[in-house]
């Protein structure tokens, strides 16, 4: 038993290493297969995969919620309220422009927020206060701008840019991507030329609006789902219902909000119409107000002529009094100068008594002097004589007072010599002695003085004697003295009467003297009287000039007055008008509406994820075309090995081997190449395929920063499984086949089956001219029917899937260059500016009529509508030629697939293919156009065009006024013209830009390539298809031949032998395999075309058709690489044709 | 000089490391229009000498020289050249095209032959007339062995070499194969060698050439060579 285990696996081992080609040719076909399959499968998880990633890293909000009048922090805190709302952030937009050299580039500006739509800083900075600013990545990319430039924006409406953003200029910190524009769109705005070129993230603080454009909301446990997931869209609507349910009440409130504050405006509004009211009334007043005072103005200088008029007669007749008075005046001093004379005269005389009587008086006086120095001696010796008495009394007193004391002394010694008993004593002796020698001094003392005294006071003593001649010369003196007094009082007198005449004259001149300074006073008076006449002259001249301006200004200003009273009034009136539209404009003014807008609002989310679900179709179609045609091929092997080994089947069954224990070996077999391989393919494809997808779609998704390839378990399992599956069954199915035979049926060769006629001999003329191996090959194409049909089956899935590759690339490419060229023949869109004058418009026209090379132009009116049919509707963009006689110049009508031309009708509009198919219209019928919610026309629908992208209608201008009742305002311009190189037209269309009636010149060519780029990422996909469908027409036609050639050694050992060249048996193989290859080819050309129909629905984009034809060329490349494939494994078949054995092959059937 | 030449032929097979020596020093000649017969053991080296003259393998060594030309020199498409005119084969599985029929698998051998005979006058020659039009699978072995022979005759070779013709055809069938075989060679005049492990056919050859161990044993001249018809085995 042991032993029995170990030889069977010895067998196997040996098996393989002995097949080792058929091993790995199964390994690498199912790898291919499970590669293909398990990679194109997965690419469109891995692309949602991709983005989700990104947008959870960059906290792409769930909901952008935005109002028709803006939203509050209220609004914020009530949605942070509602369940299952994990965070919530209010934001500022705005749209603005900018103007770039030439350019003028239409930004949106986002607000920096924190935890909810984070920009991908790809360079530079985030800015870091409010005059800085983070740009779109793709403004860099096609150099607008630098880092460290400054941007300035202008509002772009009459609006000032300053009621919503504090600066107007900032400084670009960096540029970034957001995640809200994956793709290189961003969108419509309502500025500019309407499309926005890119956006700007500014910090919050730069925003002054005072109230949210938007909050973005983000729903709790909404990151971990796959955000293009049905879970994640469950959620959402969960979310969108609950959030539309809390807008009522937010709406209602902001409403009140909103009319308090229109109200108050109103009101304002209105009192400044009162205010100009007033204004005007006061203007009146004060017009009226000078009127009256020019008038007081003209009678005050009529008063004042009148004044200076009195003012001059009073003048002259102060003049003739001053004449009268300098009369008297001059009279006066004469008067006084006279009066002068006599008083000079008297005074003289006066002079003369007076010196006589100074001189008597002098004589008196020395007379008197001589008598009182007389006097003075007598005086003197008087009073010698008195002083001489007085001394020698004082000398006696002190005498006296000397005896007095001595006196008391005896007394005193007296007694004490009586106390003593005594009478006398030699001390008292000496002392009564001395008294009374005192008393002798004293005595004589008084007698010399009595005697001195008689001396002096005797009547004829000489004392006497002089007094009695001192007083009679004193009473002489006396006379004189009379006389003299009494010429004196003469004198003065005299003096007397002088001094009153002095000041009489004196007076009568002081009194002339006034007379004269009055004059004068009064002269000066006069003068400057005079002078004020003169003054007063001018002044009044003055005034009346004045007078004379202020009435013309009056004047004027009455008429200006007058002028602008009415413009006033009716400007007052207007404004009236406004507030009154004002007013019923609030009332009509309806609750605003919030809208919930989930990430499906969001363009490039959509697109992104339309574009990942294409993939996904295009992996529900080819990968399983691919897997068949691989796992056939693995089939075809395994079934082959089974049959080639019947003899040793045979021999093991014979030995005693059971059944199972030898179908082991071969399913083992096939189940290690296939697991394996699988496995290897798995691996490679789950990461490789997506991520060739995924990177090819970043040419169009610029803003996708990663790419992730994560094993999908489910696909990765799906094809190994399959694999497995499919190599197994046929595995099992050939081993039970060949175990049922008997064992001595399987040691018998088989036998070989039998030619047959083929129905082509039939036709005798088309077999005779075959030669025996082409004969051979017909009939053996007959004979193999199985391997006939895999074959066809395997080369033909390898050519249509190539087909279907190069198919869709037609179908692509062809968009661009049939859209604006074969259908739009002419070469440019101009798109007019509306708010531009009449006459800059035909400024415009004769400048084009003017340009060299511009061959002719046509006017058309454009504009987006929705068609409706049935419950169907579509946009499309309405397009009103001026003229349809020469349409046909411009834009070709005609059926794709007649391509028969079809005039413009007049009946009715055309509308553009799809536009149709989507509608569900077919000629003839009745389509309701609309242009908002409440206008709508009907119209009957003549002609359905070819038309490839983007969806149209057209119609005549008679049929719109017949419509819309008014003929369409042109607002677009078709160009034609011929330049012989692109540096012309670069400089026509400049030219033309700088015309005030261009808004904006698109050039045909320029569109070709936007779409071509955008279809690129696609067309590389379709590389990746076509690279791997020649890659498994290899392996295929590989497998084949390699089994065709082991199946039928022996018969080409047998042409060997038979002496035929190596070429000739080689032609004989290949022959048939060409023969095989051309028929596959065929096959797969059928087989493709309806692939590529299939394709092409599932893959198209909503606004664009692509085209439906395959070029022949793509069938001409797909089936030269299929043939070239063919020739090339041919080729490599040579070596083993040239190493076939005769003679091993020719000994026995094996 | 014979018609045919083997001087010295040697073969030796490598297997690995193992050297297997098929034929050790062969030599023989035939004459023109004789009918010879290879007799030998399995394994003795017939098959080796056959498909060395019919330039199917090359020897290792030795000349053969075949109506003066020099065989062995022979490499590539000269070889086939020589397979394609000179040598008419007859194999014991016969090897037919499965998908022709018993015409077109003479016609061919024909196309490829710059001096045919008429396909159909050979069929007929073998007693096929009637079958012509038949698949090798409506054929019994017999007559898939006669349409084998017919398509080596029809390219009218200088040799016809066949191996164990009769190996897989029962008593009468093989007898009646050999007839064939030995009245085409009287009859054209063709140079026929037969293979056989089975002595007891050697009475009918003009020449019987003894193989034994990659040597030449022995070789004799049958001066009356019998008609198959008198042959028992």
């Amino acid at each position: 038993m042991k032993q029995k285990k170990h030889m069977l696996i010895k067998d196997f081992m040996r098996e393989i290493r002995k097949n080792a080609g058929r091993f790995i040719s199964i390994f690498f076909i199912v790898a291919l297969g499970a590669a293909f399959f398990a990679g194109v499968r997965s690419a469109k998880y891995d692309m949602k995969y991709s983005a989700d990633t990104y947008y959870d890293q960059a906290k792409l909000m769930d909901f952008r919620i935005i109002s028709t009048m803006g939203l509050t922090d209220e609004d914020l805190s009530d949605i942070k309220k509602v369940e299952g709302v994990s965070a919530a952030t209010g934001a500022y937009s705005q749209e603005v422009i900018c103007q770039h050299s030439d350019k003028e580039l239409v930004l949106n500006l986002h607000t920096l927020c924190e935890g909810v739509n984070e920009p991908t800083v790809i360079s530079g900075k985030m800015p870091k206060n409010s005059q800085e600013c983070m740009v779109d990545q793709k403004l860099l990319d096609n150099g607008y701008y630098k880092i460290g430039d400054k941007v300035r924006f202008s509002s772009g409406t009459s609006t000032a840019l300053s009621e919503n953003l504090r600066y107007d200029t900032f400084t670009i910190s960096g540029a970034c991507l957001m995640p809200q524009y994956l793709d290189l769109t961003r969108g419509t705005g309502s500025i500019g030329d309407g499309s926005i070129d890119g956006f700007a993230v500014l910090l919050p603080e730069a925003f002054t609006q005072d109230y949210y454009t938007e909050i973005y909301v983000q729903v709790q446990d909404a990151a971990q789902l796959l955000c293009f997931g049905d879970e994640y869209t469950d959620k959402i609507d969960v979310m969108t219902d609950r959030l539309k349910a809390i807008s009522e009440a937010a709406c209602t409130r902001r409403f009140e909000e909103f009319k308090s504050e229109a109200d108050a405006k109103l009101s304002d509004a209105k009192q400044q119409v009162a205010d100009a009211k007033k204004k005007l009334a006061d203007a009146k007043a004060t017009l009226d107000d000078g009127a009256r005072k020019l008038a007081e103005g003209r009678q005050e200088i009529a008063d004042n002529e009148k004044k200076l008029q009195e003012s001059r007669q009073k003048v002259t007749d102060g003049e003739a009094q001053i004449a009268t008075a300098k009369q008297t005046l001059a009279d006066g001093q004469d008067k006084i100068n006279n009066g002068w004379g006599d008083f000079d005269s008297q005074e003289a005389l006066l002079k003369q008594q007076e010196a006589v009587l100074a001189q008597n008086q002098s004589d008196y006086d020395s007379g008197m002097q001589l008598y009182q120095q007389k006097y003075a001696e007598y005086q003197a010796g008087a009073e010698e004589a008195e002083n001489q008495l007085a001394a020698a009394q004082t000398q006696i007193d002190a005498l006296k007072q000397q005896l007095a004391d001595m006196d008391a002394q005896i007394l005193q010694l007296q007694q004490y010599l009586a106390s003593q008993g005594l009478d006398t004593s030699p001390e008292y002796e000496q002392l009564v002695a001395g008294r009374e020698q005192l008393k002798s001094a004293i005595d004589t003392a008084e007698s010399t003085l009595e005697a001195q005294k008689n001396q002096i006071y005797a009547p004829e003593g000489q004392l006497a004697q002089g007094k009695a001649a001192l007083d009679a010369s004193l009473s002489k003196l006396q006379g004189a003295k009379a006389a003299l007094d009494q010429g004196w009082t003469q004198i003065d007198n005299a003096k007397g009467q002088l001094a009153a005449a002095k000041n009489q004259l004196a007076a009568s001149q002081q009194e002339i003297d006034a007379g004269k300074a009055n004059l004068a006073a009064k002269e000066q008076e006069l003068a400057d009287a005079k002078a004020q006449i003169a003054e007063g002259e001018v002044k009044l001249a003055d005034a009346k000039k004045q007078l004379e301006e202020k009435s013309a200004e009056l004047e004027k200003g009455q008429k200006e007055y007058e002028e602008e009273s009415v413009k006033a009034e009716k400007e007052i009136a207007d404004a009236q008008e406004k507030i009154e539209d004002n007013e019923a404009l609030i009332a009509d003014t309806k609750v605003p509406s919030w809208y919930v807008l989930d990430r499906n609002k969001i363009v490039s989310y959509v697109s992104y994820g339309m574009d990942s679900d294409r993939i996904g179709n295009i992996g529900k179609v080819f990968p399983v075309i691919f897997f068949l045609v691989a796992a056939l091929v693995a089939l075809t092997a395994m079934t082959r090995m089974v049959e080639e080994q019947r003899t040793s089947i045979g021999t093991l069954k014979a030995l005693g081997y059971s059944d199972f224990a030898i179908a082991l070996k071969y399913f083992s077999y096939a189940m290690l190449a296939t697991v394996t391989g699988s496995i290897l393919g798995v691996a490679i494809g789950t990461v490789s395929l997506p991520y060739v997808i995924i990177t090819s779609y970043q040419i169009l998704y610029t803003g996708l920063p990663l790419c992730k390839t994560p094993l999908n378990v489910d696909q990765a399992l799906l094809a190994i499984l399959a694999s497995v599956a499919s190599t197994g069954i046929a595995t099992v199915a050939a081993s039970v086949h060949a175990l049922s035979a008997k064992p001595a049926e399987l040691m018998r060769p088989e036998a070989p089956k039998g030619g047959r006629r083929v129905i082509l001999e039939r036709v005798t003329i088309f077999w005779k001219h075959l030669n025996f191996t082409q004969k051979s090959t017909v009939r053996n194409l007959m004979r193999y029917k199985k391997r006939f049909f895999m074959t066809i089956i395997g080369i033909g899935g390898c050519m249509a899937l190539m087909l279907v590759g190069f198919g869709l690339q037609d179908s692509i490419t062809v968009i661009a260059k049939n859209q604006y060229r074969k259908i739009f023949t002419y070469d440019a869109t101009v798109t007019l500016n509306t708010d531009a004058k009449p006459e800059k418009t035909s400024q415009l026209l004769s400048f084009c009529d003017s340009y060299e090379g511009m061959k002719s132009y046509m006017q058309v009116y454009s504009k987006s509508m929705d068609l409706e049919h049935d419950a169907y509707t579509q946009s499309v963009t309405m397009e009103v030629p001026e003229s349809i006689s020469d349409i046909s110049d411009y834009l070709v009508l005609k059926d794709r697939v007649s391509q028969k031309n079809y005039a413009f009708p007049t009946d009715g509009v055309v509308l553009t293919e799809k536009a149709a198919r989507q509608l569900h219209v077919s000629v003839g019928d009745e389509i309701t156009i609309k242009e908002d919610e409440t206008a709508s026309v009907q119209a009957k629908v003549s002609l359905i065009t070819e038309n490839y992208v983007l969806h149209y209608m057209y119609l005549t201008p008679e049929l719109y006024k017949k419509l819309y009742g008014n003929a369409p305002e042109y607002n677009q311009m078709w160009l034609k013209y011929h330049f012989d190189n692109k540096k012309d037209e670069t400089a026509m269309s400049k030219a033309i830009m700088n015309e005030k009636a261009c808004a904006g010149i698109s050039l045909m060519d320029d569109r070709i390539e936007d779409i071509d780029y955008m279809l690129e990422a696609l067309n590389l996909v379709m590389y990746v298809l076509i690279i791997s469908a020649g890659l498994l027409a290899f392996v295929v036609l590989y497998n084949l031949n390699s089994i065709n050639i082991t199946e039928r050694k022996r018969e080409l050992a047998t042409l060997k032998v038979l002496g035929f060249y190596d070429n000739e048996v080689g032609a004989y193989v290949y022959r048939e395999n060409i023969l095989l290859t051309l028929i596959g080819i065929a096959v797969g050309a059928v087989m493709g075309i309806f692939l590529h129909q299939f394709v092409i629905q599932t893959v198209e984009v909503a606004e664009m058709m692509f085209g439906r034809q395959i070029r022949p060329i793509s069938f001409l490349y797909s089936g030269l690489l299929t043939f070239a494939f063919s020739v090339i494994v041919n080729f490599m078949m040579s070596y083993r044709l040239k190493k076939i054995d005769m003679i091993e092959s020719l000994k026995s059937v094996e | 000089m014979g018609y045919v030449e083997l001087s010295k032929i040697t073969k030796i097979y490598h297997m690995g490391e193992v050297e297997i020596s098929a034929c050790d020093g062969i030599d023989f000649s035939v004459e023109k229009g004789e009918f010879v017969i290879i007799v030998g053991p399995s394994g003795a080296g017939k098959t080796t000498v056959l498909n060395i003259l019919g330039g199917m393998d090359t020897a290792t060594s030795g000349r053969v020289t075949v109506d003066g030309a020099a065989v062995d020199e022979y490499r590539g498409k000269k070889l086939i050249q020589y397979r394609r005119e000179d040598i008419g084969f007859v194999f014991q599985f016969y090897n037919l095209m499965q998908n022709l029929t018993a015409l077109e698998n003479v016609e061919l051998a024909l196309q490829i032959c710059r001096e045919p005979l008429d396909a159909r006058e050979v069929l007929t020659e073998v007693g096929l007339e009637e079958r012509m039009a038949n698949f090798p699978a409506q054929l019994s072995g017999g007559e898939q062995q006669r349409v084998a022979i017919a398509r080596a005759l029809a390219k009218n070779p200088k040799l016809l070499l066949c191996d164990e013709p009769t190996g897989a055809l029962d008593y009468v069938t093989g007898k009646a194969i050999l007839k064939l075989l030995q009245d085409t060679c009287r009859k054209r005049g063709m140079t026929v060698v037969v293979i056989t492990h089975n002595t007891a056919l050697t009475p009918m050859a003009d020449r019987v050439i003894h193989i034994r161990n990659g040597r030449v044993s022995g070789m004799e001249m049958n001066d009356h060579p019998m008609p198959v018809e008198d042959i028992e085995w």
